[in-house]
């Protein structure tokens, strides 16, 4: 039924897109040619002359493969790293982490055993070889990563006192959040606006939340978090073990007693003894 | 079943209606026999601490929101003095208001709870609750993964270690719902919900109905069926008249967002005796405040949401 109605129209179309989009594309070759910063050229542009070309594929069958032979593999690569922005996560309201409320976040650096690491790796030669740890550093757990990973993918082999982003900048062991969100940018975001980790409060280090529910202090009430006021927020590795960051299992508190007149769910009650029988059963237990 | 049951708090032997009664007689004849002299020496005994004039302090004590503020300030005498004959402890009680612009809202990720039920823990030791009964203002509930009828959730789960294989679990409270069913349902107006949005008890005016227990869908009141027994050394000694100041056998209690606390700014006990980080708490009315920015940003959802009770409670998953 459609057939008829489509195909004249298609050919309409199809004249129009030869008309107008012949000088586009020509356009676009131009400045394809020209390798002036074909690194900085939005990659927008290059996606709807590609469409633009895809549209009228039929029609410039030899033009098309002019245009692929003019790159070469670098401008390829180039085009393809280009972004007009950076990534950022952004919330419902644009907002990315640089409109967060104003924070601080815990400090690392005094909770560090070894700190400053230059006391011992200051005149040692970086190994970037993974291996097995045997003389020091051997409590650690490498989790992070699934192996994956060596120590210098985030700590600064140049500067071990530092911790370094994928480029090469240092950042210190208090601002692990920024080294951390580079990954993880949707939780650094959240974190940033209050939606993932918690406030400073009682338990400045909820690792240390034992995990025998029967040591729980409660009674330390003067370091307390608030909700208005300024933010502190704890870091990262307050919660998360760098090294071995998925939180660790937990010994439950004690479950609440069974509400009278009810039963667990899928537990069989037996029938209720007739009043008689029980009666005499529990004076026969008493004799 | 009372000898299967104890009833906590009370280690005197039970006595029937009737000899109590017989007793009660015998003890009126008594009376009228030495004369007001006895009566008048025992009442001194008693007098020497104010459990007397308290007792008639307390039987015409108006309704918290008709009370002036001297006759607030003198049940709140009333209260402490009665702590500390009951539990030995010198606690203060506030009566903090509302503070303005601000609206309690609570927001819980449902990703992150492990169930390791260390709200329930830092609510009873927060609240005041007692320690023996079945007062728990937190169920923290055991659900299959993939399953949310909560007619299947297990609160009294009791595994080693959590979280569970293939569980997830989803810790449930009062929702300080802004249409509550709860306060509707009470007969004498003695829970209401005040302007930050937390909905209250005034003890001291509860007739201990159950009305209000029956009509909420969260299972969020609990009923004191016995006094409630807490060490001397546990008892918090910051309370709030609403909130979690020691209550009395026969009346209701619930969760008030630690209104001792929030209202000083503070987080509730449970968000900060959380280890995953799991809850967040703050002003509604606040653009910038955490918990706008997790309604704005997850996909939250309120538990029940189609009776119409608004609950400000949300749940999120990320």
């Amino acid at each position: 039924m459609r057939r008829p109605t489509a195909l004249p129209l298609l050919l309409l179309l199809a004249t129009l897109v030869a008309l107008l989009g012949l000088p586009s594309l020509l356009g676009h070759q131009v400045a394809a040619q020209s390798p002036a910063a074909p690194g900085a050229k939005p990659a927008g542009k290059s996606m709807t002359a590609q469409a633009a070309k895809a549209a009228d594929d039929d029609a410039k069958d030899d033009e098309k493969d002019e245009d692929a032979e003019e790159l070469t593999p670098e401008q390829v690569l180039q085009r393809l790293m280009a972004r007009p922005e950076a990534v950022q996560g952004r919330t419902v309201r644009g907002q990315t982490i640089q409109d967060a409320p104003p924070f601080t976040a815990t400090k690392r650096i005094d909770q560090l055993d070894y700190y400053p690491c230059d006391d011992c790796h200051g005149d040692q030669e970086p190994n970037p070889k993974p291996r097995v740890l045997k003389d020091e550093h051997v409590d650690l757990d490498f989790q992070h990563g699934g192996g994956r990973f060596w120590c210098y993918t985030c700590h600064n082999a140049k500067d071990m006192n530092h911790l370094k982003s994928l480029d090469g900048t240092p950042i210190s062991f208090d601002e692990s959040y920024k080294l951390c969100g580079e990954c993880h940018f949707q939780r650094q975001k959240d974190w940033y606006f209050g939606g993932h980790g918690k406030r400073a409060g009682t338990f400045a280090d909820p690792r240390k939340v034992p995990l025998v529910h029967s040591k729980i202090d409660f009674s330390d009430r003067e370091k307390i978090g608030t909700w208005r006021g300024p933010r502190v927020l704890l870091n990262c590795t307050a919660c998360h073990n760098a090294h071995s960051p998925s939180i660790k299992p937990y010994e439950p508190s004690p479950p609440p007693e069974v509400r009278k007149g009810l039963q667990r769910f899928g537990v069989v009650v037996p029938e209720p003894q007739p009043l008689w029988q029980k009666l005499n059963s529990e004076r026969g237990a008493a004799q | 079943m009372t000898e299967k049951h104890p009833v906590p708090g009370e280690g005197a032997p039970q006595v029937s209606r009737r000899s109590l009664l017989k007793k009660g007689g015998l003890l009126g004849a008594i009376a009228t026999f030495f004369g007001a002299g006895g009566a008048v020496a025992a009442s001194n005994a008693l007098q020497e601490d104010g459990a007397v004039a308290d007792a008639v302090g307390d039987f015409f004590q108006q309704h918290y929101k008709k009370m002036s503020p001297e006759e607030i300030q003198a049940a709140i005498g009333r209260i402490e003095r009665e702590a500390k004959r009951t539990y030995g402890a010198d606690i203060t009680v506030g009566n903090d208001p509302p503070l303005e612009g601000v609206v309690f809202g609570y927001a819980l990720n449902l990703s992150k709870c492990k169930g390791t039920r260390r709200c329930v823990e830092a609510c009873m030791a927060e609240n005041n609750q007692s320690r023996d009964s079945q007062i728990q203002y937190i169920r923290v509930l055991e659900l299959e993964h993939g399953h949310m009828d909560l007619n299947e959730s297990d609160p009294y789960y009791d595994e080693k270690s959590v979280p569970q294989q293939g569980k997830v679990y989803m810790p449930i409270q009062c929702m300080q719902c802004n249409n509550p069913p709860c306060v509707k349902a009470c007969p004498v107006e003695a829970t209401w919900k005040e302007p930050d949005g937390v909905v209250v008890i005034d003890y001291n005016w509860c007739i201990g109905c159950r009305y209000c227990m029956t009509a909420c869908p969260y299972w969020a009141r609990h009923f004191n069926w016995t006094p409630p027994t807490i060490p001397k050394e546990q008892i918090n000694k910051d309370t709030h008249y609403l909130s979690n100041r020691p209550r009395m056998k026969g009346v209701m209690e619930k969760c008030t967002f630690c209104l001792q606390r929030s209202r000083r700014g503070r987080l509730p006990a449970c968000l900060e005796a959380c280890p995953t980080g799991a809850r967040v708490f703050g002003n509604l009315l606040d653009p910038n405040s955490d918990i706008r920015y997790v309604l704005e940003n997850k996909n939250v959802f309120r538990l029940k949401e189609d009776l119409g009770t608004e609950p400000k409670f949300w749940y999120y998953t990320d």
